[in-house]
């Protein structure tokens, strides 16, 4: 099972299954209402290998994930086009694609036991624009 | 044991090899003096994302159809669906859930490398107004 991410309008970034490992998406409302919400947020978790390529061959691109992370909200690219495949058998099973995503959280995880590090980010669809995500399952690779 | 999902209007068939667990629950304030009016009904459905790997482009399950149910805003009417789970063993119906007017509190979707297929959790409610329409029968053979 491999997963697939590219992010366009700002930096473009792209991973693929070699730093990606793991993909939740949730589509969450108050559990403690009575009836069903219009306070719906959707929220996708990625989590992923902070890899580094020997000789510095390949650019880092978890690098332009943290900066991504790190900017303020008055700028426009904070918002930017997510989307995300995963793929198994020649198949893509989930395709999310979030047109106007923002970080939520971003975690970097890193110690001198494991020789690469691991990072998790948290993000969410705007929520005014939820209707527009596009989810789609089960065609050809 | 054999797990049944369906809806209906528009209609998900979730086929068995897909539904994991299923946890129902009744759930009153555990604070009250008294039994209380404030009595919820909560179906959770864990199951399996399988993707037929021998047809491209033909799912082995219906969960897509789950995940897209999941944002269906609350002003549309297919935000609520009538949903039955049947739990099956030895040729007899040992639980039959019957929510006639469910909606999703949550759904997420897992997806790990270390794993063949995606997991989903599902969490459904019954419309607090109707509540007297839940219907759990059970030890019926089909």
């Amino acid at each position: 099972m491999g997963f697939r991410l590219k992010v366009t309008g700002g930096k473009d970034i792209e991973m693929n299954e070699s730093i990606l490992t793991a993909v939740h998406f949730i589509s969450d409302t108050p559990d403690t209402s009575d009836a069903r919400s219009t306070d719906l947020g959707v929220i996708l978790k990625i989590v992923g290998r902070i890899n580094f390529s020997l000789g510095a061959q390949i650019a880092d691109a978890t690098v332009d994930v943290a900066s991504w992370a790190l900017m303020p909200s008055d700028q426009a690219d904070c918002y930017r086009n997510v989307q995300v495949q995963v793929v198994s058998g020649g198949q893509i099973v989930r395709q999310y694609t979030y047109p106007n995503a923002f970080v939520m959280d971003y975690l970097e995880d890193l110690n001198d036991e494991e020789g690469v590090g691991t990072w998790t980010l948290l993000l969410k669809q705007k929520k005014d624009l939820t209707d527009k995500v596009e989810l789609k399952g089960n065609f050809e690779a | 044991m054999a797990l049944a999902f369906s809806t209906a209007d528009p209609e998900i068939t979730l086929e068995e090899e897909s539904a994991k667990k299923i946890i129902f629950k009744v759930e009153i304030p555990p604070d009250s003096r008294a039994r209380t009016k404030d009595v919820g009904v909560t179906l959770t459905l864990v199951g399996k994302i399988l993707a037929d790997t021998a047809s491209a482009g033909n799912a082995a399950d219906s969960t897509a159809k789950i995940m897209a149910w999941s944002v269906v805003p609350s002003e549309k009417k297919e935000a609520y669906r009538s949903v039955k789970v049947k739990v099956k063993s030895g040729g007899i119906v040992t639980r039959q859930y019957e929510l006639p007017n469910a909606f999703i509190v949550d759904y997420s979707e897992d997806f790990d490398n270390a794993d063949g297929i995606g997991e989903f959790t599902l969490t459904l409610k019954q419309m607090k107004n109707k509540l007297a329409d839940v219907k759990v029968t059970g030890g019926f053979s089909e």
